[in-house]
This record gives structure tokens, sequence and C-alpha cells, in this order.
């Protein structure tokens, strides 16, 4: 990540810049909103793709390893998603693991021009 | 009404966890903020008598309220903050103050010290846009100087912004500004076309887009602030009502042997002295009393027997109205019910 940039700062350009339509961003709205009322903390929203060309957002968080199969079951049903990893942490079983969804593709045409504009 | 972006889980009935009478006793304030939903400002006149606003916080600890938030106008105007403060405090309740921050002395926050659970300073932007909507071109200045003595005085404190159109691109720098100045905790509040924003604020009003993008940022914010600062936004997705219509009093209801908290989350005292639930502004249609004339405990059986189930109608009113697909799918829920009630 460019010095100075962050995360927060790095989604910022995203929304300002990244060409969302307002269903793309609906969408996303809906799909974090659901994920967060599952139970899911810390949802961190990434945009995917290397600066300055975005490929579409990641949304990550940690879930219980209790809550799992019923997160899962709710990402699988959102067509918007199009890949998800699970990192299971816990030594001998797992109590808890990170999620990993990838979201997309959103449109972004014109980030990169806009994005270097606005610098 | 909290979010799911990182807030506590909403359980019970009505949109918050603890049960809070907010004060509002006086409109007297040293600015005259174009967004005040109170229209408050230095030529407001009266402030509600202190023992009127004692015995309130008296009754409403009895009936089972658990915290009490200072607002107003200008909180460290009114004469009887202290007295209200010392009450609640000797009953055991939570007490907030929200304020402007530009009366934030040493000596005042001295005595403050063990009578505010939190105080929430109010922040707009960076400071040019700041000082346009507070009408003053050193507020932003006078802030920051009230946030340094806070900080001196060991007080907790958060911010609160009010969220507008032009200001939404500023919540990072602002998340950093209150984190940098210690703030345990950032609220995000959308702006509400009420009171002298009604005339004033128009263009400003944040649209379905604009709350989309603040509601994505807020949740990276909570994300990079965990463990240090709490962030908070003040919207909630459609999806989320309609699972948990008990948040929004739109369920069925049984009010045998519960107690005014139990049923009615938050109470709200006007500067006229008119009890409302919910929220600032709501319909007089629902008062459930003048604290002017009668005492809250007094009035609340009545109002459970009379008027309460219209209370509850309408805001099922307001839950068939929210399942609508026409209807934007973030929103202030308290902002929502206040315009239902006016309708």
């Amino acid at each position: 990540m460019a010095e100075g940039h962050t995360v927060e700062r790095e989604l910022l350009e995203i929304l300002r810049f990244g060409g969302l339509n307002k269903d793309n961003l609906a969408r996303l709205v809906k799909i974090v909103a659901g994920f967060s009322d599952k139970g899911l903390k810390q949802i961190k929203v990434f945009p995917k793709g290397i600066p300055p060309v975005f490929e579409g957002l990641e949304l990550k968080s940690v879930v219980e390893a209790s809550q799992l199969n019923g997160i899962l079951a709710t990402i699988l049903k959102e067509a918007q998603v199009t890949s998800v990893l699970v990192f299971p942490y816990g030594i001998p079983a797992y109590d808890i693991a990170e999620i990993v969804v990838g979201l997309g593709p959103t449109p972004v045409a014109g980030a990169a021009g806009t994005s270097e504009a606005a610098e | 009404m909290k979010s799911g972006s990182g807030s506590d889980a909403v359980t019970g009935v009505g949109p918050v966890p603890t049960p809070i009478l907010q004060i509002h006793a006086s409109r007297k304030c040293n600015l005259s903020c174009t967004h005040c939903y109170s229209q408050s400002g230095p030529s407001a006149a009266g402030a509600l008598a202190i023992d009127r606003v004692c015995r309130l916080i008296d009754d409403a600890a009895r009936m089972g309220y658990q915290a009490v938030a200072f607002s107003g106008g200008e909180p460290f105007i009114y004469p009887g903050l202290l007295e209200a403060l010392r009450r609640a405090r000797a009953l055991g309740l939570h007490t907030t103050v929200t304020t402007n921050g530009t009366l934030l002395d040493p000596p005042r926050l001295e005595v403050l010290h063990d009578l505010v659970s939190l105080l929430a300073v109010s922040v707009d932007g960076p400071p040019e846009l700041h000082n346009e909507i507070r009408g003053s071109s050193s507020a932003f200045d006078r802030m920051v100087a009230g946030v340094e003595n806070l900080r001196s005085a060991g007080i907790r404190f958060g911010f609160i912004h009010t969220l507008t159109r032009p200001s939404w691109e500023h919540l990072a720098w602002l998340a950093d500004f209150a984190h940098r100045n210690g703030a345990s905790l950032f609220q995000i509040h959308p702006l509400e076309l009420i009171g002298r924003a009604e005339q004033a604020m128009h263009a400003r009003i944040p649209d379905e887009d604009v709350l989309a993008r603040a509601y994505l940022l807020s949740f990276a914010l909570v994300a990079k602030y965990n463990g240090r600062m709490k962030v908070q936004i003040d919207l909630v997705h459609r999806d989320q009502v309609l699972r948990n219509p008990a948040c929004v009093y739109a369920t069925d209801f049984c009010d045998s042997g519960k107690r005014a908290a139990d049923l009615l989350g938050v109470v709200v005292l006007e500067p006229d002295g008119s009890m409302v639930p919910v929220a600032y502004g709501f319909s007089r249609r629902f008062m459930i009393c003048d604290i002017n004339k009668e005492r809250f405990a007094t009035a609340w059986p009545r109002y459970a027997v009379t008027d309460y189930a219209e209370f509850r109608r309408l805001c099922r009113a307001a839950l068939d109205k929210i399942s609508s697909p026409t209807m934007p799918q973030l929103f202030n829920w308290h902002d929502l019910i206040v315009h239902q009630s006016l309708s």
C-alpha cells in the first residue's frame, strides 16, 4: 500500500472515484449489513486488486467456529460473491476462523485516472 | 439507533439496549448552528426549573431508566446542569452530556469529573466546514481547546459528527482527529431535517448514495480502531429491522407488569416541559405529560393504558412503510418515526 495510504483511505478512493453504481453500492451495503446481523464482527472492507486498478471488493472478518456453517450458508446465497476463503485458527480443533469473501466484479472504469487526478 | 457496524446487539423492546432519559432543559446556546434540531441560540429564552428536572430524574430512575443524557441548547449554559447531574449520579444512573465544546474551561471541568460518564463533543467536519455550520469562525479552535482541557481533566469523552452530504468524504479524517485527541467514541449521526435544518440544510441532507458510502466506510473505521476507540453510525439496514421488528416496537406487546423503561426505551424531555417518546420533535399527539403540570410517574399509568397502544400502532405503520421496496435500505429509525408521527 502506498505510503500515507491506509485501508480506509483506499476504500474512500474507490467509494469516491471507483465507479460503483447505485445498484452495486446497494448490493454491497445489503451484504455487509447481512453479515453484521449474522454476528460477524470487525468486518473489513478492502478494495481488491493492485492499486490503481481495482478489481472488486473483499470483506474480511473473524467468526467463531460455532457460527461458521450458518454464516457460510448466508454468504453463498449472495450472487455477488465470487470467492470464499476460510482460515481456521486453533489447535487441535479450531475455535475461530478468518473468512475472506470476494465480491465483484464491481465496475471500476476510470479509477486509475481519477485516483491520480485526485492526488 | 445503533447499526450493525460493530455496535452492541440490540436486545429487548425498542432500539436501545439501555433505557435512557434525554433531557433538553433549555434552548439557550452560545452558538446558532444551521443544523440545530432544537433551533437553539443566544436569543432563545427560558429554561426548565431545576426542581422539576430533578423530580423527573427521580421518577425515571424508579421507572427503570438507567441513563440520563443532557443536551439542549448548550447544556453548560443551563444553570441546573450540575445539580441535575449530581441527582442522577446519586441514583446510580449513567450520565452523558452533549456539548459544542466551546465552554469547557478547567474550573467547569474540575467539578464535572465524577458526575459525567461520557462527554460528547460535536464536530461537523474539518475546521472550515465545522465553522461554517456552527456560524462562527472560531468554533473549531475553541472546541479543540476545550478538548485539550477535557484530556487534562481526565474526563472520558467522545465526538459526535452530524453526517451531511459534503462531510462523508471527511469521515476518515474525522475518525483520525477523534482518535488523535483521545476520544473513546466516534459517533456518526445523519443529519435530520428538523428544526433549523429543515429551512437551511435541504441541499446537504445525505442521500441514499452518501449514506451507503458512509455506512461502508464506518465498517473500515470500526475495524481500524478496534479496541482503541468505538466507532458507531446511527443507521440501520431495512433487512435488520424486518428480521427483528421488536427493535422498532412493531410487534404485539403485553404491558402487564412492565415498567415504563421496559415499554419505552427512550423518553425525551423537551425545553417546554413536554415528555415525548423516542426522539426530540415527536408529535405532541403522543405526549406523555407536561412536567410543569404533572409528574412523569403520575402520568405514566394513564399513558400506558390509553396512548401507548397508539404509539405501537404508529410503529407498526412505520414498519409497513419500511418493508416497501421503494423505501431506502439505510435509514435512521428515530428520524423516520418522528416524521411518521408528524404526518
